[in-house]
């Protein structure tokens, strides 16, 4: 039975590590929860220091009781996750007041692991891993002093230890992570809150670009397989929007619907088959391989460059080409894709419907437009000659600007005509109305366009502010083209960044403050390091998933059977514990021998030659005697090796070491 | 089920006592000791599941790779408990007599042979408190551990328990020795009143001494507290140590303590009363002797003569049950 008695340098531990496992979790965590745990940590602090007393049972018992009251009621939902961490937050809490005992101790720190782990849910940053670790070994360093003597105030000794342990125990860790087939949702578990997140929704008012410009969150990654292209043949697609309401673009129906229509391709193979009918055709050329890693965005389209042939997995491809997925996408997402960009794309005629969806008009707003459009068309003669005169007119009297002018209820008349002044979305809106006007099927699209380049990794970082809007006007013959109003205004935009295209003023607004902070060359240096540390992280620890497990095992063995994967297992893990034993084998080992020792030892396995051994508790001078009465020759050299012996030994004479030494030597028997 | 606990753990015993041979000293390796998840190693083991749920149910590789190192720690935590045993040499070393009842204190010695730390090892006889020791510096350390005793003759403590749960408290790690250590236990005394006149009696077979009272029989070594009075000046003058000049009065009573001086008692009732009398009697400085059936002690009164006349009683009877 272990001393009961509970060590006071692994309480102070216990504070430290409970601190700073339950601050991260401040931010979801209810107000109420937030008090209990200063009053908790107070009073045990002053239990700590002996002022005052431990709870009565009675005292113990009201507050397990407004805890339990707090939890039942303080959770609109109470089967998620908040509410679990919140219980657990609390048990470890309520935990600390009460203990008493080293067991109860343990049991706290216990508890401390598990609400470490939900933390991982939450955030997975590289910072909070590392912050996660920092958890950790703090509860290991807890626990360590746990099981200390009470005596023992080493403090330094102990973190020293726990830091081992740790250190000892990360290649077990990561082999079980490698080898252990991952496993599905074992049973349905209810999806964090959706957290209110940056990024292209999915509907477009004038204004909402301007604002994404001003975030330098990361949107996605791209790393392409094959060579990267052109900075401006960098459209990501994203959503299709058909429906305009005079002031809001949208989608022309929501998504449950357009599913169930079967409009959307769910495997690459489907496109064959269904090319006719969809009138996509690519037409061989360079295809471009790339990899997405799309961050949790809370909605379910992807991002692609057009136009998709490849795709994988849940996602599916839908009738105005952009990527779908099944599901909303609320965590770190990974995707590999081809495009091609040699295709068309419905060249030859356009359905009846979607040409409707293409070219109608709330009647009722930005009559100067509509008007001006048609009297254009017929001055042109042709739809390519309208696109045209437009697009002049954009070069010639407009401004690219991160902070228009507010515009009223003819939003895209006032724009035209008027402020002249405007951000992505008030050209393609105005683009797109105009073309309609003269009914031109067109339709505004939006994604991101561009990235920059992380030379580090050889990979494309897209960020909010890179989001954008763009136009397709669909061409008899031609099918759905690009046509970018942007590009007319603000070349530099698509060829080189956002920032390029901007006056000073507004460019200093862009991607908030860090995207500022990156002016500097170092700071930009070390952000590109930054996030090339935090994608790899990405890829190779957060996006271990079933699949790449696989595909790594298969690499790495040849095959999936289980014997294999068994085998492999068991002769890494053997590798990993073998340094830790053997480390301590040595840590055992017996003292080295002294010379004198050695010396001894030489002497006796030469008379042992003999057949002479040493009695146990015989002397060496003794034993010398003995051994020159039965070797009456070798009588001279005994004797002086004892006495050199004794003279060392006894005597503390070191300087007859070598003479003995010598003649130990030269004794031939 | 206390029944059965009861019954495994002593055939656990039994069997332990085959495997490990007693010694006085005694080198832990893999042979000699135990190791097992502690309760908290079980219950650290259950909350390392529970995480994996929780990583497997939301799909978190973090959390997972958290339920990974802790069942790493887990394992590594193993082989760090066990050599917190493995490599020690113990050693059973001196033990004090004691009077029944008292705590009897073995004194044990830990060795180490590497350079590795021992920590918070415990070490405990079956009947005794619990000793918490650790070995940081130095090769070696004595342990001083306390067995309860409750009757006279040799106490033999049993297998010594050596555990140790550190570093993590997740593992036990334990053994149990037989150091071949045993202690003397005198009678615990009770209080029998003054001694009787019938435990007096005269010099036998000589005549009253004349004058001059007191006979020097011989020197015996100075101990604290003697009076000095006794002290053989002329032999500490010549460099030969403090010595006591003994003596024996003929002419005072000569006190023997005798079996038949408590009569209708049972045995250990009056080996009890007579190791109070000789407490009593050894605070003076007379010469008093032991007489019991079969046994007796000349009268003498040097602290010798005292721990033989203890050990007399100690083992009065006993010899043939508790033979060496």
């Amino acid at each position: 039975m272990l001393i009961k008695q509970m060590p006071r340098q692994s309480l102070f531990w216990v504070f430290v590590a409970q601190t700073i496992i339950i601050a991260p979790h401040l931010t979801h965590l209810p107000e109420w929860i937030v008090l209990t745990w200063l009053l908790i940590l107070g009073w045990r602090i002053q239990m700590y220091r002996g002022l005052w007393r431990s709870p009565k049972t009675i005292e113990k018992v009201a507050l397990v009781a407004l805890c339990g009251v707090g939890l039942l009621f303080g959770y609109s939902r109470l089967f998620a996750l908040e509410p679990m961490v919140g219980l657990l937050v609390t048990a470890f809490l309520l935990k600390l007041l009460e203990m008493q005992q080293r067991k109860e101790l343990l049991l706290v720190i216990f508890i401390g692991f598990f609400v470490t782990a939900t933390q991982f849910l939450f955030s997975v940053t590289l910072a909070a891993t590392a912050y996660g670790v920092i958890s950790l070994l703090l509860l290991l360093v807890a626990l360590v002093s746990a099981n200390q003597d009470i005596r023992i105030e080493n403090s330094h000794a102990t973190v020293r230890k726990a830091v081992g342990l740790m250190l000892q125990s990360l290649p077990l860790m990561l082999l079980l992570f490698i080898f252990i087939p991952k496993l599905g949702s074992l049973w349905h578990v209810p999806s964090l809150k959706n957290i209110a997140k940056t990024g292209v929704s999915n509907s477009m008012s004038p204004g909402d670009f301007s604002r994404l410009g001003l975030s330098n969150e990361v949107a996605f990654r791209v790393t392409f397989d094959t060579e990267l292209p052109r900075q401006s043949q960098l459209y990501w697609r994203g959503l299709v929007f058909s429906n305009f309401d005079g002031r809001r673009w949208s989608p022309i129906s929501d998504f449950s619907q357009s599913q169930s229509q079967n409009e959307v391709l769910w495997a690459a193979s489907n496109l064959e088959a269904r090319s006719n009918d969809w009138q996509m055709l690519d037409i061989p050329g360079r295809e471009t391989r790339y990899q997405v890693m799309l961050e949790a965005s809370q909605q379910s389209w992807l991002y692609s460059l057009p136009m998709p042939t490849e795709w994988g997995g849940a996602t599916g491809l839908s009738r105005d080409m952009t990527l779908l997925s099944k599901n909303p996408i609320t965590e770190r997402l990974t995707y590999e894709l081809v495009s091609t960009f040699n295709f068309e794309f419905e060249p030859e005629r356009l359905s009846s419907l979607g040409e409707f969806q293409a070219t109608q008009l709330p009647l009722d707003f930005n009559p100067k437009t509509q008007q001006l459009a048609l009297k254009w068309l017929r001055e042109e003669g042709s739809a390519k000659g309208l696109m045209e005169r437009i697009l002049r007119l954009y070069n010639d009297k407009f401004t690219y600007t991160l902070q228009p002018p507010m515009l009223g209820r003819h939003s895209v008349d006032e724009f035209l005509w008027t402020t002249q002044k405007g951000f992505c979305e008030h050209f393609a809106s105005s683009f797109v109305f105009f073309m309609r006007s003269a009914g031109v099927p067109a339709r505004v699209v939006v994604g991101y366009q561009g990235g920059e380049l992380n030379p580090l990794d050889n990979y494309l970082i897209v960020r909010q502010k890179d989001a954008h809007a763009w136009a397709e006007v669909w061409f008899q013959g031609q099918g759905w083209v690009r046509v970018d109003p942007t590009a007319a205004v603000a070349p530099e935009r698509i060829e080189q960044s956002l920032e390029a295209s901007l006056s000073s003023a507004d460019a200093s607004l862009v991607g908030g403050f860090l995207g500022r902070a990156g002016a500097f060359g170092w700071v930009k240096q070390l952000q590109l390091q930054w996030d090339s540390s935090n994608y790899r992280w990405q890829l190779w620890v957060l996006g271990f998933d079933r699949n790449r497990q696989n595909d790594f095992l298969k690499k790495l063995l040849g095959g999936l059977q289980a014997w294999k994967i068994t085998l492999a297992f068991i002769s890494v893990a053997a590798l990993c514990l073998a340094p830790i034993i053997l480390r301590l084998l040595w840590l055992q080992r017996p003292p080295p021998l002294s010379p004198v020792a050695r010396c001894l030892l030489r002497f006796e396995r030469k008379l042992k030659k003999l057949g002479l051994v040493r009695r146990k508790g015989e002397t060496l001078g003794d034993f010398a005697i003995r051994a020159a009465e039965q070797h009456p020759n070798y009588r001279e050299q005994f004797m002086m090796i004892a006495k050199l012996y004794e003279r060392v030994v006894y005597g503390e004479d070191n300087s007859g070491m070598a003479a003995l030494n010598i003649r130990i030597s030269y004794l031939k028997v | 089920m206390l029944g059965l606990k009861k019954y495994l753990q002593k055939s656990f015993l039994h069997w332990v006592s085959k495997r490990i041979p007693a010694g006085r000293s005694v080198a832990l390796n893999h042979r000699n000791v135990f190791i097992f998840p502690s309760k908290s190693g079980f219950v650290f083991l259950l909350v390392s599941v529970l995480v994996w749920l929780l990583g497997t149910n939301y799909q978190s590789n973090l959390a997972l790779l958290c339920a990974y190192f802790m069942f790493a720690i887990f394992v590594v935590g193993l082989h760090h408990t066990f050599s917190n045993l493995s490599g020690l040499t113990v050693t059973g070393l001196s033990s004090q007599a004691v009077f029944a009842g008292d705590d009897c204190g073995f004194d044990i010695q830990l060795q180490r042979a590497g350079r590795g730390s021992y920590e918070s090892i415990m070490l405990q006889w079956p009947q005794g408190r619990a000793q918490l020791v650790n070995l940081q510096k130095g090769s070696k350390l004595q342990a001083r551990v306390f067995c309860k005793t409750t009757k006279r003759g040799y106490c033999y403590p049993g297998r010594l328990l050596i555990e140790s749960y550190y570093p993590l408290g997740l593992f036990r790690c334990w053994t149990h020795l037989d150091l071949k250590v045993k202690a003397l236990v005198y009678p615990a005394p009770i209080n029998a009143g003054p001694l009787p006149k019938d435990a007096l009696s005269l010099r036998e077979g000589g005549a009253v001494a004349t004058d001059g009272g007191e006979d020097f029989i011989g020197l015996k070594n100075y101990q604290h507290g003697h009076s000095l009075k006794h002290i053989a000046w002329k032999q500490y003058a010549r460099g030969q140590g403090m010595l006591l000049k003994d003596y024996c009065d003929y002419r005072s009573h000569q006190l023997w303590l005798q079996w038949e001086a408590l009569p209708g008692l049972a045995r250990e009732a009056r080996l009890a009363r007579l190791c109070y009398w000789l407490l009593q009697v050894s605070k003076t400085e007379e010469c008093y002797g032991l007489r019991l059936p079969k046994v007796e002690i000349q009268p003498n009164s040097s602290l010798q003569h005292k721990l033989k006349v203890l050990q007399a009683l100690a083992l009065f009877e006993l010899e043939t049950d508790n033979a060496d």
